[in-house]
């Protein structure tokens, strides 16, 4: 072969499996666009309750193996709870239900107009009460594990801290504690900037296009590459399916409850009662060192809606001797739910659970 | 996926773009094994990506938290949110001087009504089986 044929192959090669790689893109792109939205929440499972717009899931095929307690999961209400159920093979609750859990997820459901009237109090002395109730009286226990994510994680905590009696063990994943913290949010909240009375009297409940939006500007550029990321993710099926649900679940925001928003925004964000043990759920002070069950805390260093110190922070004020702290790779959502979560964070989540009851 | 390794070589495949699909050409007859340079817009862009993301995080990160931002846009807010609810006030007046339940009325009640139901259910639940 001479020089120059070569030459040519060396450059002709990669210049024709660039091109067929663009085909092969466009292509998958095309099927993207007459599809549906991506099937996401496909773990099968049973509504045990319901209440106002609650259901209350358990999933089926879940056992006891390596924990009589039953989990049950408490996702964050500006979201949907799917994101902890994302995919088949991508799911934090069909990895536990087969690590032998007996898996439990509120499902907080969709608010309307007439549920603004719903408090943060309602949240933890109703709703998660009677779930923890109906958890314990099904599975026949007297304690559940709680693994509360995000605003679900500080639902969990102010509960656990009320009624420790009910609780076996407390995980949080990027459930802030100190709202005071170096997040945009901390900045965007202060009573200053943010009339939360006003919004909260003139809208009612927290639209979920505002809360989206606001999300969206924590991280301006991700959404200026949303467009190369989806490029790049077009030549993995595998890949493609995954952004494609988490997409859909971070455009899924739902409505907050006017009421419950206002108290989270002026009693945690503003005043930042809860650090603070003055927050008042019901006329009872919630005092963190009323918790003394074993507590895990999963943080993410560039998780830019509850920094690690915040989450962190509970681990100082509570009572337990036994305080875990792990520390995942990426943001709020990648790091608890992303592939790497599922290969070292979930395995760890699930043998630190098994350990304790 | 697409990862194009450039260079000639006796062993091993010329390019590799994907770990499912054999190399379109027998391995290259000149040099040594293809080391693996990696020019595919996947291996580039996130690099150039990751430097203009910082870049950006820290411009927005400066500019969303500054008071000369966040004070104007507070109290726009507040006028706003304002205006809103006296124009809803003003409405919700207007119905009530005509003897008609207003909008709060009509959600205040339902709200009530979802919480009767659900301590209805509580109650069922609790009752001891016959």
């Amino acid at each position: 072969m001479t020089p120059a044929v070569e030459l040519w192959r060396l450059w002709s090669d990669p210049a024709f499996e660039a091109g067929a790689d663009v085909v092969r893109r466009t292509a998958a792109a095309c099927r993207l666009a007459g599809s549906g939205p991506p099937a996401v929440g496909q773990t099968p499972a049973d509504v045990v309750l319901t209440e106002n717009k609650l259901r209350l899931l358990r999933y089926r095929g879940t056992g006891c193996e390596r924990s009589p307690i039953p989990l049950l999961l408490v996702p964050s209400i500006i979201n949907r709870w799917y994101v902890l159920d994302l995919m088949p093979g991508r799911s934090l609750v069909e990895f536990l239900r087969d690590e032998g859990f007996d898996v439990w997820m509120i499902d907080w459901g969709t608010p309307g107009p007439e549920d603004r009237f719903v408090t943060f109090d309602d949240h933890v002395e109703r709703y998660l009460r009677d779930c923890v109730d109906e958890v314990r009286r099904v599975a026949r226990v007297p304690r559940v594990s709680l693994l509360g994510y995000c605003i679900g994680g500080v639902l969990t905590t102010v509960f656990t801290a009320l009624h420790g009696e009910a609780v076996a063990s407390l995980a949080n994943m990027a459930a802030p504690i100190d709202f005071h913290d170096r997040g945009l949010l901390s900045a965007w909240t202060r009573p200053e900037y943010f009339p939360v009375d006003a919004l909260v009297d003139a809208c009612g409940n927290m639209p979920a296009s505002v809360l989206q939006t606001s999300f969206q500007w924590l991280v301006p550029a991700a959404k200026a590459l949303h467009g190369l990321t989806l490029w790049e993710k077009l030549g993995d099926p595998e890949k493609l399916a995954y952004y494609r649900a988490l997409s859909h679940w971070a455009d899924d925001n739902v409505d907050v409850p006017g009421e419950t928003y206002r108290k989270l925004v002026r009693d945690c964000y503003q005043e930042n009662r809860l650090l603070r043990d003055a927050l008042e759920i019901d006329g009872r002070r919630v005092e963190l060192s009323a918790i003394r069950c074993p507590l895990l805390l999963l943080t993410a260093p560039d998780d830019h809606i509850c920094p690690p110190e915040s989450a962190e922070a509970l681990a100082e004020r509570v009572s337990s001797t036994d305080v875990t702290t792990l520390r995942g790779k990426g943001r709020h959502i990648g790091a608890f739910v992303g592939a790497i979560a599922q290969r070292t964070l979930w395995p760890r989540l699930a043998a630190w659970l098994a350990e304790r009851y | 996926m697409g990862q194009l390794h450039l260079g000639g070589g006796t062993a091993g495949p010329a390019y590799d773009i994907s770990p499912s699909r054999p190399p379109r050409t027998p391995p290259s007859a000149l040099g040594a094994a293809p080391p693996p340079i990696r020019v595919g817009a996947e291996s580039l862009t996130p690099l150039l990506v990751e430097v203009w993301a910082k870049h950006q995080a820290t411009f927005w990160d400066a500019t969303l938290r500054s008071p000369l931002l966040l004070g104007p846009l507070g109290q726009a807010l507040q006028w706003s949110f304002g205006a809103q609810r006296l124009a809803q006030l003003a409405s919700e007046a207007a119905l009530a001087a005509c003897g008609l339940p207003t909008r709060e009325d009509a959600l205040r009640l339902q709200h009530r009504l979802n919480q009767l139901e659900a301590a209805l259910q509580r109650l069922t639940r609790e009752r001891p089986a016959p």
